[in-house]
C-alpha cells in the first residue's frame, strides 16, 4: 500500500505536467509555418541562351552551335527559349559576372553562356549554366575540344549537359538513329538502311536499294547494327560493322527465315525469330561461339524479342492465346507469363533502357497505338493513335520514344515521329524522305 | 275589528292627502322647448341670394339669426396643399357650423384654382368665417356640437420637410470631392511646463510592454555522490525501476525550456492557402525526371518581413522516394518555385511575421506524376 501511494505521489506531477504543460509548450512553441504543396504546373522551363562568344575564325560556328543547343532543348518539350530580343544585359565576355536581376526580370530560370574558339586547329567549346533565381551556377563549367567538323556533336554534348543538370536524367542529343529510308510508289517501294543524327542531320545510307531491308537495330555500343534483308529471296539477319560498313549473315542456316533480331545488353548475343517447318520460335545466338539456343517451342508464332536491360529476361509477342499478346520469359527460355491484358492485339514490345516500362504497338478498333506499360502489365497507357503507328524504339534515357507513322491511302507514306512517355510533345523527326523502322542508338562516346 | 278599520281608514286618508297636495312622485315638470326664428323668403329673394357671390366679410346684418353659412369657394374647394406631407388641419373649432351638404354651389363663375405652388410656409388651416365673430348673438344659444375626437389616436404627423426656396442642382461626383481643408501648421500645444529628459523619466515607463516568460527554474545541481553523506536508504527504494523512470520523466518534462510565444495573431487558413497557391503556381515539374517526380522533398526558408524569401537561407530538410540525384533535382525545382514566385514578396500578414518567419514547405509530386 505504501509503495502504491508513493508511486501515485511520483506519478502525479508527471500527469499534471503532461496535462497542463503540454498544451502550453505546444502553444508557446508552434515552430515554423508548415505547408504542403501537392499541385504544380507542367510547363517548359524558360531559359536564356545568348549567342556564344566567338573567338577568331569561329563566328559562324558560335552561331551554329548556339542554334543547335537551343533546338535540342526546345525539341524536348521541357524547355522554352526566351527570345534574344528580350535579353536586357548582353553577354560580352565568357567570364563576365552574371547580372541575375536582368535575367530574373525576363523570367529566365536558366542561363547558358559559352564561347567558341579555335586553338591549335581544334575547336574549343566552353559553357556555363546558371540557376538564375538561386543566383548560383548549376555545376561547373565544361569545355569540349574536337575537330571543327564535329561542331554538331559538341553542340549536342553541351545540350546533353544542360539537360542532365536540370532534369536529372541523361540526355539523348548526342545519339544517332538507324532507320529504313524509303522511296518510290507504294507498290514498288525501294528501301535502304540509313543512319542519321537523332535530329535528322548527317544522313548516311548503309545499303543500296536492290533488296528489301527491314528492322535495323543498334548494338549496345553503337558500333554495329543488325538488320533483316531479303537479298537471298527470304528474310535473313545480317550484322554490319558501321565503321567499315562490312556485313555478314548472322547464321549459316540457309533456307530458314530469320528476322526481328536484337542484341543482348552485353552485345555478346543476339535474340531473333526463326522459322523452321512452318513454325516460328525465338532463338538466342552467342556471337562468339555461334551456339544457337531455342528459347520457345510452341506451335504458335513467337517473335519480336527484346532483352531486359539486365539481360535476364526477354519480352516478346506471341499468338499462343489466339491473338497477338505480350509475354515475358527468362533469358534461358521456359515458362512465359502474359503481361498484356487489355483489348486489342499487342506487338513489337521493347524494354525501356531504364527497365521500368515496356513500349508496344497496340491495335484495336481499327487504329494503331503506341503505348507503354509496366513490366507486370500494369499502368498501361496509350500515347498515340493513328491509322498506323508501330515499331517503338527508346531514347537512351528512357524518356522519349520514336516510332513509325504511316498515313492511309494509296499515297500513304511512312515517317518517323517521337513522343514523350507522358504522351506530350509528339513531333515528326526530320528525315530526307520517307522513313520507317527507327532504332535509337546509345549515347555516343 | 274596530282597530283594523281605523288603521285602514287612516292609511287611505294619508294617501289621499298626499295625492291632493302633491308629491314628488306626481309632480309634472314643464319641458323647455327651443324657439327658432324663421324668415320667410320669396323665390326671387332666394334666387338672388345664390346668384350673386356672397361676400366673404360677413353675412347681411339683416339676418336676425345666423343662418347656415353659405359655403364659400374657399371653404368648399380649398386649395390642396402642394406638399403631401403637410400636416392635417386641426379639427375645426366647435363654433364652426357644419356646411349644408344638400346645397350644391355653382362654381361656374369661380375663378380657376391657382396652380399648386411650393410655399415657404406650411399652409395654415382655413380660418373660421368672420361671421362667427360678427354675427349677433342668438336669443337661444346654439347647441354645442359633440367634440369630433376619434377614439383611436391618429399617428403623429411626419415632420416638416424643409424645402429650400431655390432649386439647387444635384451635385456632380466631381463636386462631391471636397478638398481637404488645409490646416495651417501650428505648434503643438505645450504639454508641460518643464523639460523632462530621458534620464529623468521614471524607469517604469521604459519597461517593455510585453515580456517573455521567464524560463523555468534551473534544476538544482545534483550533489556529488562522493560528497553526499552516506544516508541509510531502504534497499527496496534503490532498486525500484518504475519509480526511477517516473522521476526521470518528471525531471525531463520540467527541464524543457519554455520559449517565448510568437507575437501577432496566427495565420488564418485562408492566408496559408494563399501562400500555398502562390508557391504551387511556380512549382514547375515539367522538366523533372521520372524519378524526381517520385521524390518528395521538404525545404526550409527564412522570410524577410516584406514577404520575400532569403535566397541563402533555403535548405533541404528531408527527401523521400528517390535517389540523391533525384532529390537534388526535386529540391532545385522546389527552390526555383519559392524564389521565383516570391521575388516580389508573398502576400503575408506582417502582424503575423513571427509565425511565418521560417516556413517549411513539403513538395509532394505524387498527384503531378499521375497526370
Amino acid at each position: 500500500m505504501t509503495r502504491f501511494l508513493r508511486l501515485i505521489t511520483l506519478a502525479l506531477p508527471l500527469v499534471l505536467t503532461s496535462v497542463f504543460a503540454g498544451p502550453v509548450l505546444a502553444q508557446s512553441n508552434p515552430g515554423p509555418l508548415r505547408i504542403e504543396i501537392t499541385e504544380g504546373v507542367i510547363e517548359p522551363l524558360p531559359f536564356a541562351l545568348p549567342q556564344f562568344i566567338a573567338g577568331n575564325g569561329a563566328n559562324d560556328a558560335a552561331s551554329d552551335i548556339s542554334r543547335v543547343i537551343a533546338a535540342d532543348l526546345i525539341g524536348t518539350g521541357l524547355f522554352r527559349e526566351i527570345p534574344r530580343s528580350a535579353h536586357i544585359s548582353p553577354v560580352t565576355s565568357f567570364d563576365s559576372p552574371v547580372q541575375y536581376n536582368d535575367w530574373q526580370a525576363i523570367n529566365a530560370q536558366a542561363l547558358i553562356t559559352g564561347s567558341v574558339t579555335m586553338e591549335g586547329g581544334q575547336m574549343v567549346v566552353r559553357f556555363r549554366l546558371f540557376d538564375v533565381f538561386s543566383e548560383e551556377p548549376l555545376g561547373s563549367g565544361l569545355q569540349f575540344v574536337g575537330s571543327p567538323e564535329n561542331w554538331r556533336r559538341m553542340a549536342h554534348n553541351v545540350a546533353d549537359q544542360v539537360y542532365e543538370r536540370i532534369t536529372g536524367e541523361g540526355g539523348y542529343f548526342d545519339t544517332r538513329v538507324v532507320f529504313v529510308a524509303e522511296e518510290g510508289p507504294k507498290n514498288a517501294r525501294l528501301k535502304r538502311i540509313a543512319l542519321m543524327d537523332y535530329d535528322g542531320a548527317n544522313v548516311q545510307f548503309l545499303t543500296d536499294s536492290r533488296s528489301i531491308v527491314l528492322a535495323p537495330r543498334f548494338s549496345p555500343s553503337g558500333d554495329r547494327i543488325l538488320y533483316t534483308s531479303y537479298e537471298t529471296g527470304f528474310p535473313r539477319v545480317y550484322v554490319m560493322d558501321l565503321a567499315t560498313v562490312q556485313r555478314r549473315p548472322l547464321d549459316d542456316l540457309d533456307g530458314n527465315m530469320s528476322f526481328a533480331p536484337r542484341f543482348s545488353p552485353d552485345g555478346q548475343s543476339v535474340v531473333y525469330s526463326s522459322e523452321a517447318g512452318g513454325n516460328t520460335d525465338i532463338y538466342l545466338m552467342n556471337l562468339r561461339t555461334g551456339q544457337r539456343t531455342r528459347l520457345t517451342d510452341s506451335p504458335s508464332i513467337e517473335t519480336a524479342p527484346s532483352f531486359s536491360p539486365d539481360g535476364t529476361q526477354i519480352v516478346f509477342e506471341s499468338d499462343r492465346s489466339g491473338t497477338q499478346q505480350i509475354y515475358i520469359m527468362s533469358v534461358n527460355g521456359g515458362e512465359a507469363r502474359r503481361i498484356s491484358r487489355n483489348d486489342g492485339r499487342y506487338g513489337t514490345p521493347v524494354w525501356s533502357p531504364r527497365g521500368d516500362l515496356i513500349a508496344f504497338t497496340n491495335q484495336q478498333g481499327g487504329r494503331f497505338h503506341i503505348g507503354v506499360m509496366r513490366t507486370d502489365g500494369s499502368e498501361e497507357r496509350l500515347l498515340t493513335s493513328s491509322f498506323l503507328d508501330e515499331g517503338p524504339t527508346w531514347a537512351p534515357n528512357g524518356r522519349v520514344i520514336m516510332f513509325t507513322r504511316e498515313t492511309a491511302g494509296a499515297d500513304g507514306a511512312p515517317a518517323i515521329y517521337s513522343v514523350d512517355i507522358s504522351g506530350r510533345n509528339l513531333q515528326r523527326v526530320s528525315t530526307p524522305g520517307m522513313a520507317s523502322d527507327p532504332a535509337w542508338s546509345p549515347l555516343l562516346r | 275589528m274596530r282597530r283594523a278599520l281605523y288603521a285602514s281608514g287612516g292609511i287611505h286618508a294619508a294617501i289621499l292627502l298626499w295625492a291632493i297636495f302633491g308629491g314628488p312622485l306626481f309632480q309634472d315638470s314643464e319641458e323647455e322647448f327651443e324657439v327658432t326664428g324663421v324668415t320667410l323668403l320669396t323665390p326671387q329673394e332666394f334666387d338672388a341670394l345664390f346668384d350673386t357671390p356672397v361676400p366673404v366679410v360677413a353675412p347681411s346684418p339683416s339676418f336676425e339669426t345666423p343662418a347656415a353659412p353659405v359655403p364659400t369657394p374657399e371653404a368648399e374647394a380649398p386649395t390642396p396643399p402642394a406638399i403631401e406631407d403637410a400636416p392635417t388641419p386641426p379639427v375645426a373649432p366647435d363654433a364652426t357650423p357644419e356646411p349644408e351638404p344638400e346645397i350644391e354651389p355653382d362654381v361656374s363663375d369661380i375663378a380657376p384654382l391657382p396652380e399648386a405652388e411650393v410655399s415657404d410656409t406650411t399652409p395654415t388651416p382655413p380660418s373660421p368665417p368672420a361671421s362667427d365673430q360678427t354675427a349677433p348673438p342668438s336669443d337661444t344659444p346654439a347647441p354645442n356640437e359633440a367634440p369630433r375626437i376619434a377614439s383611436i389616436p391618429t399617428p403623429a404627423p411626419a415632420p416638416d420637410v424643409d424645402i429650400a426656396p431655390e432649386v439647387v442642382p444635384a451635385p456632380t461626383p466631381s463636386d462631391a470631392e471636397v478638398p481637404a481643408e488645409v490646416t495651417p501648421p501650428t505648434a503643438p500645444e505645450e504639454t508641460t511646463t518643464e523639460i523632462v529628459t530621458e534620464a529623468e523619466t521614471p524607469a517604469a515607463s521604459l519597461a517593455p510592454v510585453a515580456s517573455v516568460r521567464p524560463p523555468t527554474r534551473p534544476t538544482r545541481p545534483t550533489p556529488v555522490a562522493a560528497e553526499a553523506p552516506p544516508a541509510p536508504q531502504d534497499p527496496a527504494e534503490e532498486v525500484d525501476p518504475l519509480a526511477d523512470a517516473i522521476a526521470a520523466a518528471v525531471a525531463e518534462a520540467a527541464s524543457q525550456p519554455i520559449q517565448a510565444a510568437p507575437s501577432g495573431p496566427p495565420m488564418t487558413s485562408s492566408q496559408r492557402d494563399g501562400l500555398r497557391l502562390a508557391v504551387q503556381n511556380c512549382w514547375n515539374v515539367g522538366s523533372l525526371s521520372s524519378e524526381a517526380l517520385r521524390t518528395t522533398v521538404t525545404l526550409a526558408v527564412e522570410m524577410n518581413e516584406d514577404g520575400t524569401p532569403r535566397i541563402n537561407s533555403i535548405r533541404m530538410l528531408d527527401s523521400s522516394g528517390g535517389s540523391d540525384t533525384a532529390a537534388r533535382q526535386a529540391y532545385e525545382a522546389a527552390r526555383r518555385a519559392v524564389l521565383n514566385c516570391g521575388r516580389s514578396g508573398y502576400d503575408l500578414p506582417i502582424e503575423s511575421y513571427d509565425h511565418w518567419r521560417i516556413i517549411e514547405m513539403t513538395f509532394n509530386p505524387e498527384e503531378m506524376r499521375l497526370r
